[in-house]
C-alpha cells in the first residue's frame, strides 16, 4: 500500500494488517503485558484508523500515523483501568522499616544485592525483556499505567497526571513505588534462576 | 539525615526533575555512606539502559511477537465490515 494517501487513495486494509500488525502488536504488548489487551487494541487501531482515513493528510507514514492512534488508546486504557478500584495495591509493602527508630531503613532481606557479585554473568538483552515482562505484569495497573506512560511513552508530567488522575507528588511516590516492586522482581527472576 | 525510603524517592524523582538545592545535598550525604542506596542507584541506572533499547521499539526493532496467521485474518475480516470515511 502507498505510504502516502493522495488523490483518490485505494486503501487496502488488509497491507496495513500484513505490513504493520506485528509491529504494532509488539508496541501494545510492551506497554499493556497483556496479548489479548495488545491485540484489541491493535484491532481498534486499524479501525479507527480505516474510519478516518480522510483525515490523514500523507504528511507522515502510514505506520507513523497509525502508531499515534496506537498511543492514544494506550493512554485512554490505563486511564480507565485507574478509575477503576485497585483491589491489590496492599500485596506490595515496602522494602523499608516501618518500626519507630529504623523507620525508613531497608529491610535487609529486600534490600539490594549486589548483582555482579551473586550473578554468574552480565544480565542478557534478550533475558531483560523476558524478566522485564513478567516484573511488568505483576505491577498494580495504576503504578504500571503511570511507569509506561512516564517512563516508556514520555508523556510529560501534567499529561500522565491529568490521565491517571494524581498529583505530581503522588506522581513520584507511584513511580517510586512501581520501580522499587520492579528492581525486586527483577532481582528475585534473576538471580534466583 | 535521610531516610533510605526518602533518598530512594529522591533518586527516582532526579531524573525528572531538579531537585532542590536542599535536597541535592542531602541525597549526596546520604549516598556517601550508605552503599545499600548506591547500589540501588546504580541498579536503576541499568535497568533504565536495558530499557531505552526494549521500549523504544523504533522502526528497524524486530518483533519478537508475532500475530497468527488466524488473528490477521480475523482483523481485516473486522475491516472489511467497516465503512470508509472517504467522503472530501
Amino acid at each position: 500500500m502507498e505510504s502516502r494517501l493522495d488523490g483518490k487513495p485505494k486503501i487496502n486494509p488488509e497491507e496495513w494488517v500484513n505490513n504493520y500488525g506485528d509491529y504494532l502488536y509488539n508496541y501494545a504488548y510492551t506497554r499493556v503485558s497483556s496479548k489479548e489487551t495488545a491485540e484489541d487494541l491493535v484491532q481498534e487501531t486499524f479501525i479507527s484508523g480505516l474510519k478516518s482515513v480522510s483525515s490523514f493528510r500523507g504528511d507522515s507514514t502510514a505506520l507513523t500515523w497509525l502508531m499515534s492512534i496506537l498511543k492514544r488508546k494506550i493512554i485512554d486504557y490505563y486511564r480507565k483501568k485507574s478509575n477503576k478500584k485497585e483491589h491489590n495495591l496492599s500485596s506490595f509493602s515496602s522494602p523499608f522499616q516501618d518500626e519507630e527508630g529504623i523507620k525508613g531503613h531497608w529491610i535487609l532481606e529486600r534490600a539490594p544485592k549486589d548483582w555482579q557479585r551473586e550473578s554468574n554473568s552480565p544480565l542478557r538483552e534478550e533475558e531483560f525483556n523476558r524478566i522485564m515482562e513478567i516484573c511488568l505484569a505483576g505491577l498494580p495497573a495504576k503504578w504500571r499505567g503511570v511507569f509506561v506512560l512516564k517512563v516508556m511513552e514520555e508523556l510529560e508530567t501534567s499529561e500522565v497526571c491529568k490521565e491517571m488522575g494524581c498529583t505530581s507528588s503522588n506522581l513520584w511516590v507511584i513511580l517510586h513505588r512501581a520501580r522499587l516492586k520492579l528492581r525486586e522482581c527483577i532481582e528475585n527472576n534473576w538471580l534466583n534462576e | 539525615m535521610l531516610d533510605c525510603d526518602t533518598a530512594t524517592l529522591l533518586i527516582t524523582k532526579e531524573d525528572f526533575v531538579k531537585l532542590s538545592c536542599r535536597e541535592q545535598v542531602q541525597l549526596k550525604m546520604h549516598l556517601i555512606s550508605c552503599k545499600l542506596c548506591r547500589r540501588f542507584k546504580s541498579q536503576m541506572k541499568l535497568m533504565d539502559s536495558y530499557l531505552q533499547v526494549w521500549h523504544p521499539f523504533d522502526s528497524s526493532s524486530k518483533p519478537f511477537l508475532h500475530l497468527s496467521n488466524e488473528q490477521k485474518e480475523k482483523m481485516k475480516k473486522k475491516l472489511m465490515n467497516v465503512n470508509q470515511n472517504t467522503k472530501e
